[in-house]
Formats: structure tokens, sequence, C-alpha cells
């Protein structure tokens, strides 16, 4: 399936600001869309698509904190840059807090707000590209026989082919062997590769 | 409590007051002249958190969160900052940092900010 375009979403319950900040971002050939409320993009969006949330603070029904909040629950991770005409410091250290991108204050200039979008844009791309390559590892690790995950465990942890035999019951030769199926299932080109991928796979968070 | 983890305070004009706040807070405090003496602070003993002003006599706030993170990873800093506005507390909290507090309402930011961090350790 091809992966849409990534798209600046606009959350804002003030028509003139959604108008302006659309076309603004149009202007420079990017995608927009608008929703004039959380509950309105909630119901649209796809987390499969990419992009940036550009959100106000302030708005009835669910304010964009709340909307912050539901979205770190539901696990996304697309970047969030709060834009606010009443922005006071709690504020913004609580939504830098909860994980948000940046913090812009209204009135902005419209390179300022351009630069944070790129930027926003930018670290959906990377965030996305390192998740990808996480479902790649696991794929390729489900690959794996039971005897080549014990291989790959005792070998991702320092161990000698012929330590690794004496612990499985197993020779120092057949150890090579099942190490050398793992290399090339794993596509891994030297050990030391193929521990970053076993690092990547048990801690998905130790490189955000 | 006997053995908790110090709070570390670098280089503060209000020392006094927040001295008195993390005694009714019941936290152990370690305080340090600059920055350089916070990172050997840091590798030294294991600390609570961090309470560090914007700018100190040998670096600004962002360069010792930065260089306190590579000793104590995950550890909380609170910076203090004068009357400060929007855009600079998204930058320090960019840098990494917990939380900006206003040194106009020095004690209560600490308050807010301090208490449910020692009580959850």
């Amino acid at each position: 399936m091809k992966t849409p375009a990534a798209c600046v979403f606009i959350v804002d319950d003030d028509e003139a600001v959604r108008s302006s900040v659309r076309f603004l971002i149009r202007s420079v050939g990017l995608q927009a869309q608008v929703y004039r409320s959380a509950q309105d993009f909630l119901a649209g969006y796809d987390p499969r698509h990419p992009g940036c949330l550009l959100l106000d603070v302030r708005m009835p029904g669910m304010s964009g904190l709340e909307l912050q909040q539901e979205l770190n629950r539901r696990g996304a991770t697309i970047p969030v840059v709060f834009i606010s005409g009443h922005g006071d410091v709690p504020m913004a250290v609580e939504a830098m807090q909860q994980g948000a991108f940046d913090f812009l204050q209204k009135p902005f200039r419209d390179q300022d707000l351009l630069d944070r979008v790129q930027r926003a844009l930018a670290r959906d791309t990377e965030s996305r590209s390192r998740l990808a390559a996480r479902a790649e590892i696991q794929v390729r690790l489900a690959t794996l026989t039971p005897r080549e995950t014990e291989v790959l465990q005792l070998v991702t942890r320092g161990k000698a082919n012929k330590v690794v035999g004496a612990e499985l019951g197993v020779s120092q030769r057949t150890v090579e062997i099942h190490r050398a199926h793992v290399m090339e299932k794993m596509n891994a080109s030297s050990l030391a590769e193929l521990v970053r991928m076993v690092l990547d796979s048990e801690h998905p968070t130790h490189n955000p | 409590m006997p053995g908790a983890p110090a709070v570390l305070c670098v280089q503060q004009r209000d020392s006094e007051e927040i001295r008195r706040v993390l005694a009714a807070l019941h936290a152990p405090i370690r305080e340090c002249a600059d920055g350089h003496a916070a990172i050997v602070e840091a590798r030294s003993d294991p600390l609570s958190c961090a309470v560090v002003p914007l700018q100190m006599s040998d670096m600004d706030a962002s360069a010792l969160i930065g260089a306190l993170h590579e000793v104590a990873p995950g550890l909380a800093v609170f910076v203090v900052v004068d009357n400060p506005a929007v855009s600079e507390a998204v930058l320090v909290m960019r840098s990494g940092a917990h939380a900006v507090i206003d040194s106009r309402i020095l004690s209560t930011g600490l308050m807010v900010h301090l208490a449910p961090l020692l009580r959850a350790r």
C-alpha cells in the first residue's frame, strides 16, 4: 500500500485561524486538513497517515491538552505543535511534559510556524522509519527456529561459539551453522549489527 | 527520611527560600556553586532531582541538563527562571528540563512540582 503524502492537521475552533494557517501551509506545497474541534479530528484521524498536528490549546469541548492526552493514550506518535493565543508558562510546560513537539504563541511570524512544521514533519518521518525498521526486525526474528533464537540470544550476549555449544549441549560446528543461518535470516553483516537489532527489538524506546 | 537521595540545588539566589521549602518536604538538600560542581555531585551520589537557575557562572541550564543526564539519565531537573516568557520556557523544556519554575512564585512552584516527585520516590 502506498504511503499517503504527509499532511499538516490543523485543529482550531477559530475559522479565521483555520483558513489562514491552511493557506500558509498550502502556500509551501504541503497538504493541510482542518478540523473545528478535537472530537472532529479524532473521528477522522488515521494514525497511519504521516504528518504533524497544529493544535489550539483552548477549544470548547475537548481542549488541545486533552486531545494530546488522548493521542498519548492511543500510542499515537504524531508530533504536536501547540498554537495558542492565551498561552502561559504552566500551560506550555504541561504540554511539553506530555510530549508536545513545540508550543507557539499567537501572533506568530509565518516563517516561525513553517519552520516548526518542517521540523515536526522531519521528526515524524524519522520516527516512522524507526518504527518500520523495528517491525522489520520483528518479522526477521519470527523466521528463526527455536534453536536459532537460543543461539542468537547467547551470541549477542558476547558468548563465544564454544561456550554457546557447551551451554546448549551441541558441538561448536553446529553452533557455527546455526549462527550463519541467524546472520542470513536477520540480514546482519556483523555481530555488532545483530546486537543492535536485538537491542532495538527488546528496548524499543532506548533510541526514541 | 534517613538515606533518601538529596535534592541538588545549584547556585540559587533564593537558596534560603528553597531550603525552607525542602525542609517542609523533609527532603535532604545538597548545594553547589556552579554547573561543574553539580556534575561532580551527580556522579558521586544518587539524587532525587536538581534545581538549577537558567544561567550559572560557568554554563547555562541546557548545557547542565545535558551533562547531568549523561551521568544520571532521567534525573528530573527543575529550572528556575525570572519572569519566563513562554518561548523561553519551551526552549528549556526542549532541552530536557522536567519543569520550569517561575522565580516570582518559587515556593509554590517548588511545592507543586517537587512534592509529587519526592512522594513517588
